[in-house]
């Protein structure tokens, strides 16, 4: 078991290098460079060369990622072009609200789509299944973004039961301090959870249905029958512990989905966290906040996958023996 | 004679198949009886019906597509098992009726240990504490004879050999003392050394125990070895039905016959079987379309015009006493038939 999880680590942390280096690279091959004149504004070509200069933009790129990766190893992100402050200020302000907003989605996701998969599973084939299934089938084939602007459309907009946009009122609640200001973020919450959970909630409760309905058919459960165990034990005891396990692996698939899920969301519903601050830094072609940024993603996936393998490990004794993972 | 412990009467269950091409009746007005302490064997081929007999008894069969047909009769210690309720069916379920399957790799829930799924049936039919059901999981590992069953009642199945995750079946299906044990095949999924072991293990446990056995098989070797009285399926029906001793000297109905026959023997001498092998032309024909007539008809090396038409009851031996020996076969009404045969 140790030796699969350091063998695990160090494949982590190369994804993790691999990710950076490529981001690196595409982002400084991509058109347009941070600092330029444009249409509205002079700037002094002086000016420009000076700042330039200043970041190391005028080294050659294998310099620059060269030196890019010593300052990495001294934990060091590099200053942002556009907020002008260190990369790891902004991504720490960011990842609070992510982890808040991913966080309740995946637990809409997860106890949702769970009890949804494991009722269709009981009743397949039936009125509710079907209903159920073709419910999912929406949710599962809509993009986030999309229901996203549909629920703020319908429930900002038309309905003024839910604000449109934001994690906090700013004049009310500039922070967290009360119980007051707590409902007014979950209040702020809702829409874009209830957009990331569901569409994965669609999706795992297809996954469970099937796991479920493939583990009921297995000879163990009709040994677990043949004992007189009540149907309720046959199918939550038996059944359903080894019908989890394939949901693991979705677990540990939900976190990448989230995350990219969340750029596409938070830029909908003007949530201030990581993925608004992704593509903000992608547009002002801010390179190190980007790179940055994509640290600590590939690092979460990573981190996901890996959580999902050690759970996989605890939950399935025939992996716990053979000390491997899968 | 003493009153049967399981009377099976004109059970019929039938299967809507996928496709809608007709209802599969996959075992068809079968009737028979086990005896308190007695072993039973329910020999025939692939597809007569012996496992969905055998599973409609604890009404495991999967319902849809299966389901048990109104006017089928299945008694047991007085009480109709295809009527009950629930909670009573659940309570002769591993309880008073016990059964093991044809195949111990897939039938042992591969994510608890085995002293947990031993100890679970006496937890709930004798309501004992968990320490005290996993001693009598132990104790019951003993029984059947596994090796330092301290330790090996918190190993998983994946640990285990075939012939012991078998052996774990049978402590399963034995802990709480069951007057009934259902074996589907009990030893086909094992190699021949182990089949041995694990019959003579059922055996010892059913003289120590004092059970019934109702032993499903395809092999004739297992049922002479243990059965006393052997019921012969072919096509959804009972064919045969004869003490063991009575049915290897007297088979009567041509495909018991068959079956016999297609037995290697070592004594048989070699220009009697012409150096191969007796094999039953044909295969058993699929359950949605039984042939009319008798079934066996089309594979019967005496049948006549009257077999094709006429469905042959079951039919006592002229020379056994009432109800020992009967056979679904016309040849009982002509006997002269037979001689006629080649």
């Amino acid at each position: 078991m140790t030796a699969w999880l350091v063998r695990r680590l160090a494949a982590a942390i190369a994804i993790v290098f691999a990710v950076v280096t490529i981001t690196f690279v595409l982002i400084h091959l991509a058109p347009g460079t941070p600092f330029a004149a444009d249409d509205q504004r002079q700037v002094d070509p002086e000016v420009i060369a000076r700042l330039r200069r200043q970041f190391g933009l005028d080294q050659p790129l294998p310099v620059q990622y060269v030196l890019y990766l010593r300052n990495l190893l001294h934990g060091e992100l590099g200053q942002s072009f556009s907020q002008h402050r260190p990369v790891a200020a902004a991504i720490a302000d960011a990842i609070p609200p992510t982890l808040t907003l991913a966080g309740t989605a995946l637990v809409i996701d997860f106890a949702l789509g769970l009890a949804l998969g494991l009722y269709q599973a009981v009743r397949a084939r039936r009125f509710g299944d079907i209903a159920l299934g073709n419910v999912a089938l929406f949710f599962n084939s809509m993009p986030t973004f999309w229901l996203g602007l549909i629920l703020l459309l319908v429930f900002g907009q038309w309905l003024h039961v839910f604000p449109v946009g934001g994690m906090r009122d700013p004049v009310l609640c500039p922070s967290v301090t009360s119980a007051r200001c707590l409902g007014d973020l979950l209040w702020h919450l809702t829409l874009p959870a209830l957009t990331l959970g569901l569409v994965g909630a669609a999706a795992t409760a297809r996954y469970q249905r099937a796991a479920m309905l493939e583990v009921a058919g297995q000879d163990y459960v009709r040994t677990a029958r043949a004992k007189g165990l009540r149907e309720r034990r046959v199918l939550l005891v038996h059944a359903l512990r080894n019908a989890l396990l394939p949901i693991i692996t979705l677990f540990g698939l939900a976190f990448p989905f989230l995350l990219t899920g969340a750029v596409l969301v938070e830029r909908v519903f003007a949530w201030p966290g990581m993925g608004r601050l992704s593509v903000t830094a992608i547009f002002q072609r801010d390179y190190p906040l980007v790179t940055g940024a994509a640290l600590v993603a590939s690092g979460v996936v990573v981190l996901g996958s890996l959580v999902a393998d050690v759970l996989y490990a605890v939950a399935d004794p025939r992996i716990r023996g053979r000390g491997a993972g899968p | 004679m003493t009153e049967p412990l399981l009377r099976v009467r004109d059970l019929k269950t039938y299967f809507v198949t996928e496709q809608g091409s007709g209802t599969a009746r996959a075992v068809d007005g079968v009737s028979f009886d086990v005896y308190p302490g007695e072993t039973l064997g329910v020999v025939g081929e692939s597809g007569c019906g012996k496992t969905v007999t055998s599973l409609s008894i604890l009404r495991l069969i999967p319902e849809p597509p299966g389901h048990i047909r109104p006017g089928s009769f299945i008694e047991f210690e007085g009480r109709n098992l295809l009527t009950l309720a629930p909670k009573e069916l659940r309570a002769v379920r591993g309880n008073r009726i016990a059964m093991i399957f044809q195949e111990p790799m897939t039938s042992l829930n591969p994510v608890f240990t085995v002293g947990h799924q031993i100890a679970e049936a006496a937890i709930v039919h004798q309501s004992l504490s968990r320490r005290a059901a996993r001693a009598r999981a132990i104790e019951m590992l003993t029984l059947v004879g596994i090796p330092d069953p301290g330790e090996r009642v918190d190993h998983y199945p994946h640990q285990m050999s075939g012939g012991m995750r078998q052996r774990v079946m049978i402590a399963m299906a034995l802990i709480c003392h069951p007057q009934l044990l259902i074996a589907d095949e009990p030893t086909t999924a094992l190699d021949v050394t182990i089949q041995a072991q694990i019959l003579e293990l059922l055996d010892r446990l059913q003289r120590e125990l004092g059970m019934a056995v109702m032993l499903i098989t395809h092999d004739l070797g297992v049922v002479a070895g243990s059965a006393d009285r052997v019921v012969v399926m072919y096509a959804g029906q009972v064919v045969e039905q004869a003490s063991t001793g009575e049915l290897f000297a007297r088979p009567l109905h041509p495909y018991t016959e068959g079956l016999l026959a297609s037995v290697p023997r070592l004594d048989t001498r070699v220009s009697q079987v012409r150096g191969r092998l007796h094999s039953i032309p044909g295969q058993v024909p699929a359950a949605t379309s039984w042939p009319a007539g008798c079934r066996f008809h089309p594979r019967c090396p005496y049948a006549w015009d009257r077999c094709a038409v006429e469905e042959p009851p079951l039919l006592d031996s002229a020379g056994a006493e009432a109800g020992t020996h009967t056979v679904r076969c016309w040849l009982l009404t002509e006997p002269e038939r037979r001689e006629r045969h080649p």
